[in-house]
């Protein structure tokens, strides 16, 4: 029996019915299993929810806060669709941070929220909701990190971001998932876009043990457009999972997406993504685009790229490809003087880089391409302990 | 080892030819044409299982949809460890020619190896108006210059069969493209 009964969400401040309803709700449902489409391949069946307690993330928000606001009063805020029982747990548990941007508004400064984890067997259940008003503008970076000295904390976190972009509100966001080594997340994102307005999902996945992010951008007004781009690097036994949908609502409306993952040791990733274009999205155009590096032997990437389409007058592309390091970039850096492991080493950097430039990171991004670095480094380290070890 | 593949009849297909690449250096190679017309679903694809190093497959896979017809790729390349050097490309087109028909795809990329390159790519559009509008200023009526341009988007699938049967092929597709007005 685990603990996320209803009577735990009772004990939750505010919102109580809407609570319970929630953690009825998800008693009632079963846990998802690798069988169903949408989880396939994912490492769902591991999930012992009994090892977990709801706990509470520390939240921090920096940046413009005039907008920010943690308790919000109206719980239909919240009453979005709830695309898997995670969601549902969430609604049970959460804690929000709302971001409201009245119409017009320009915030010129992104708003950083950090939502940083510690304790094993805590779970936390982060809420982000950004309502863009009509023709106002935000950048939202939100960052999952664990707590100095917690690395090994095996903690749950279960994180669901709602966007809202009004007539011609510009919206972009970034998620950076930096939690322990033995966490586990499953994320959902959803975003709805109404005419002519704008976009822009990230994520940077370095952590975590299991990580799986669900990411829905819906587009309902004419004209409106979207673009989802990710990094995703995972090493040792970790396994990064994503599951994207596009969904063209509206005639007119452009979606754009670039998913790049590296893989190394016997890490494991996974890309599944749908464009989905319904009968009365005309003159839609829609691109989706998933590059896998595969660093090490034992290391698996998966790549599904599906398309759906029901109406003719769409211009539709999708391209994956799995393969390791391009041997002639490496042969001419080589051919340069530059080391083999150094050659190695620019050419990953460098298929980062593509997805890096196009983040809403600001000040953020060099930072970002350190992490990346250091994490090749690691590898780095155990090959160069292997060659010596065949030497000695 | 190679597999040509063509689906025009039928209300439902499903057919998925499988190519098991056991030993090295084996080359399998899946070649696919589907046309789905009013009430018909082609559900079609191949299945590249990569089982020895070195091997190399390659699918090309086109559909045409048409009169609220329903076309499907549904495939598999799955590279097991240990193969290394396989080398996989899988294409699949599609074109709509109205806006009642449908086109979906399902391409699944299993790679358990590090040294293998995998690659997908497709695309689904309607016929360009300006090739249709270029055939036509040719005299062409907009039957004929549909016709010229599916055959045209097969083409690279019809010319590897053998004459009669890439004749009969085209014959067919006209065939089909008979009384349709875009």
């Amino acid at each position: 029996m685990s603990a996320f009964t209803p009577d735990a969400a009772r004990e939750r401040a505010g919102w109580t019915d809407f609570r319970v309803a929630a953690a009825e709700r998800f008693a009632a449902a079963e846990l998802p299993s690798p069988d169903e489409e949408i989880w396939r391949y994912s490492r769902i069946d591991q999930l012992d929810l009994s090892r977990f307690v709801p706990g509470i993330a520390s939240t921090s928000i920096e940046g413009p806060t005039d907008f920010v606001s943690e308790s919000a009063d109206d719980p239909e805020l919240f009453a979005d669709e709830t695309p898997d029982v995670f969601a549902e747990l969430n609604r049970a548990f959460m804690t929000p941070v709302v971001i409201r941007v009245p119409a017009g508004k320009i915030v010129a400064e992104p708003i950083v929220v950090t939502h940083t984890i510690s304790g094993s067997g805590t779970a936390v259940f982060p809420r982000l909701v950004i309502d863009a008003g009509e023709d106002s503008e935000v950048t939202v970076i939100e960052v999952f990190v664990a707590a100095d000295g917690t690395d090994g904390d095996e903690a749950l976190v279960v994180p669901v971001l709602q966007v809202h972009a009004a007539q011609a509100a510009r919206v972009k966001y970034l998620a950076v998932n930096e939690v322990g080594s033995q966490t586990w997340q499953i994320g959902n994102q959803q975003s709805v876009g109404q005419r002519d307005s704008t976009t822009l999902l990230a994520t940077v996945t370095l952590g975590g043990d299991y990580v799986r992010a669900r990411t829905e951008a819906r587009l309902s007004g004419q004209g409106s457009s979207t673009k989802q781009v990710a990094l995703y690097f995972a090493g040792d036994n970790q396994m990064h999972d994503f599951r994207t949908i596009q969904d063209h609502d509206a005639p007119k409306t452009t979606s754009d997406l670039l998913f790049k993952g590296a893989v190394q040791d016997t890490a494991a990733s996974v890309y599944t993504g749908l464009i989905k274009i319904r009968k009365h999205a005309h003159g839609t155009q829609a691109d989706q685009t998933n590059r896998n590096l595969t660093l090490s032997e034992g290391a698996w990437a998966e790549s599904v790229p599906n398309l759906d389409i029901e109406t003719n007058d769409v211009k539709c592309s999708h391209a994956s490809t799995v393969g390791p390091i391009d041997e002639e970039q490496r042969f001419y850096l080589e051919s340069r003087g530059v080391r083999p492991e150094i050659a190695e080493r620019l050419v990953v950097l460098g298929f980062f880089e593509e997805v890096i430039s196009q983040l809403p990171a600001g000040a953020l991004a060099d930072d970002l391409r350190e992490r990346v670095s250091t994490k090749l480094d690691l590898t780095g380290t155990r090959k160069q302990d292997k060659l010596t070890g065949a030497s000695a | 080892m190679e597999w040509i593949d063509g689906n025009i009849g039928s209300k439902l297909t499903m057919k998925y030819p499988a190519v098991y690449l056991v030993g090295e250096g084996a080359t399998g190679e899946v070649l696919s044409v589907a046309y789905a017309g009013e009430g018909q679903h082609q559900d079609a694809g191949a299945k590249m299982v990569h089982a020895a190093p070195n091997t190399t497959s390659k699918i090309v896979s086109k559909s045409i949809s048409k009169d609220g017809g329903i076309t499907t790729y549904r495939g598999l390349v799955r590279v097991d460890e240990g193969a290394k050097g396989a080398k996989s490309h899988v294409e699949c087109d599609a074109l709509i020619l109205d806006e009642h028909s449908i086109s979906k795809t399902f391409p699944y990329m299993e790679i358990g190896e590090r040294d293998a390159q995998i690659g997908h790519e497709a695309t689904v559009s309607k016929i360009a108006d300006e090739q249709l509008f270029y055939l036509m200023s040719r005299g062409l009526s907009e039957e004929q210059a549909m016709g010229m341009i599916v055959n045209g988007f097969i083409e690279p699938i019809t010319k590897t069969l053998p004459m009669e049967y890439a004749v009969e092929w085209s014959r067919l597709i006209e065939l089909q493209m008979e009384g349709s007005v875009g």
